[in-house]
């Protein structure tokens, strides 16, 4: 199984967006939401970090500090909580 | 690319270092997840309060209202009590809770730092009545939101200074190799804390000797300042400005740094004062921001979110369905970037207007008194009209939040028309050719 950390402000919105895509991974994937000022706390294990657009201007701190990829959600696909895209584009970023 | 695009794309190159700056500025950023950690506390206080008030008055018959009324005559102790070290003691966590995220920006253990600012606490924002051997007495009237700006100086002082001794190896003593590291932890914060608490004990003479202490020096010294912070004026500034940034899809975490100080500081001089008996002094409270000007979000989207499961887009309705029940708990961001209302040139207008709006009629009735000002906050993601209702204890609020529930739609509507209208024509000839296509 492999693991997703997403971080928007406080893991709220993308708390939601984080259990639609767990179920639209088959149980494939764990996806765990958390707000961006514990997100070094949760980077066990995550082979991937991808951020809510709304604190997109901290991408390249986050960047920095970790060191595996992060990529910013898609405005509209995060906007319409689709998970089936968004699942897509990661496993682009995976490969 | 349109006019409208370009500028919006040259205001975002600005805003974006800005809001980046502040939102990693180290002390806006502590002082942010501080307050966020102390939402049980601020609730359970905000419970004491409101049970302490139960809704009688000369005239009241219904025997449930009366019970709760003679409940709270026999126990009202009790509940003052909780309240004092709950929401009413919000400047002490505050101190402890910066210092601890201070702390760990610069990858310090935080647990001796938070040990000295809790004494920095203690010997400047309280203040001792008398000292003898078998009663102690102490005055906390400070520790409430009254004491929030000493709290915050207090434990950015005792974090900067203990990092900056500590980097410097100041008062270090080379132990011995046989001695356990944590031991010469401990020997290691000796100087620093000596040089602490010097501090503090000569804060606190400085002050004593006008007859006065830092906590009620600066509580006076700021008071026309903060009044300043809850007016109209203020209000509707602080309001735009966030409107502003998430216009530009930015979270406005970056101003609640600022912000978040002065609106749960009059939240808990507003609870005080409710659970004391006495009238509320303040308005621009966190309830009164989530409740009554933020309706389902930032944005003001709830009555909108609602609208658009009718639209004619198909594009529209599905946001309509995705983003209803995440703004009912306050979340806009489905409808912020589905729709989107982000960048978007149609909604600049409403977007920006209709929260504003409600920040200034609900603003209005409060300082009329015509409604109940806000003294407790259960949680930011209780849907508006329960929160209203419990946040300040009067039928009415949740009535207003209603009403401005309608009118928010109202604003929103010759926007949204016109807006579904294209995208549905689009959605149409888009259908159309595909189905040229398929022929």
């Amino acid at each position: 199984m492999r693991q997703i950390l997403l971080v928007c402000n406080a893991g709220m919105s993308s708390g939601i967006l984080a259990k639609k895509m767990e179920d639209a991974s088959n149980g494939t994937m764990k996806i765990k939401a958390v707000g961006v000022s514990d997100y070094k706390d949760h980077l066990e294990n995550k082979e991937l970090i991808l951020i809510g657009p709304q604190i997109r201007f901290q991408l390249e701190e986050i960047r920095n500090s970790v060191n595996v990829p992060v990529i910013q959600i898609d405005f509209q696909k995060y906007g319409l909580m689709d998970a089936v895209g968004i699942l897509n584009d990661v496993k682009k970023s995976l490969q | 690319m349109s006019k409208f695009s370009a500028m919006s794309q040259v205001m975002e190159s600005r805003i974006m270092p800005i809001a980046n700056k502040m939102g990693q500025q180290r002390h806006l950023a502590a002082i942010r997840d501080a307050f966020i950690t102390l939402l049980p506390i601020n609730l359970m206080g905000g419970l004491a309060a409101i049970i302490k008030s139960p809704p009688v008055t000369d005239s009241t018959t219904n025997g449930l209202l009366l019970a709760w009324k003679h409940f709270v005559d026999a126990n009202g102790f009790i509940l003052d009590w909780l309240y004092a070290f709950t929401l009413g003691a919000m400047s002490l966590y505050i101190c402890l809770g910066v210092t601890h995220f201070l702390c760990r920006h610069y990858k310090l253990n935080s647990f001796i730092p938070i040990l000295f600012s809790l004494v920095g606490f203690f010997l400047t924002v309280t203040e001792p009545l008398k000292l003898g051997w078998d009663a102690k007495t102490l005055s906390f009237a400070y520790i409430d939101g009254k004491g929030i700006i000493p709290a915050l100086i207090i434990a950015i002082l005792t974090t900067e200074l203990y990092q900056f001794m500590k980097k410097k190896n100041f008062g270090k003593i080379t132990m011995p190799p046989g001695v356990p590291p944590s031991l010469s932890d401990v020997f290691a914060s000796l100087f620093p804390g000596m040089i602490l608490i010097t501090v503090y004990i000569f804060i606190f003479i400085f002050f004593r000797s006008f007859d006065t202490s830092f906590a009620s020096f600066i509580f006076t010294k700021l008071a026309p300042a903060l009044k300043a912070a809850d007016s109209l004026g203020f209000v509707i500034l602080i309001t735009l400005l966030t409107h502003f940034l998430w216009f530009f899809g930015i979270h406005d975490a970056s101003l609640s740094g600022i912000v978040g100080p002065i609106r749960d500081g009059n939240l808990s001089i507003n609870a005080t004062a409710k659970i004391a008996g006495e009238a509320l002094p303040t308005i621009f409270t966190t309830p009164f921001w989530v409740y009554f000007v933020v309706i389902g979000g930032c944005g003001a989207v709830l009555g909108l979110a609602l609208v658009l499961m009718f639209s004619k887009s198909k594009q529209l309705k599905t946001i309509g369905k995705v983003g209803f029940l995440p703004a009912l708990f306050g979340i806009s961001e489905p409808l912020i970037f589905g729709i989107p209302l982000m960048l978007n040139p149609i909604f600049f207008i409403p977007f920006i207007f209709a929260a504003t709006f409600n920040a200034i009629l609900t603003f209005l009735l409060m300082d009329w008194g015509i409604i109940a000002k806000t003294f407790s906050m259960v949680s930011w993601n209780m849907p508006s009209f329960l929160g209203a209702f419990f946040s300040t204890l009067d039928w009415k609020a949740p009535i207003l939040v209603i009403a401005l529930i309608v009118i928010d739609t109202v604003i929103y509507y010759p926007f949204l028309k016109v807006y579904d209208r294209q995208l549905y024509s689009r959605e149409v000839t888009m259908n159309d050719s595909e189905d040229n296509v398929s022929v």
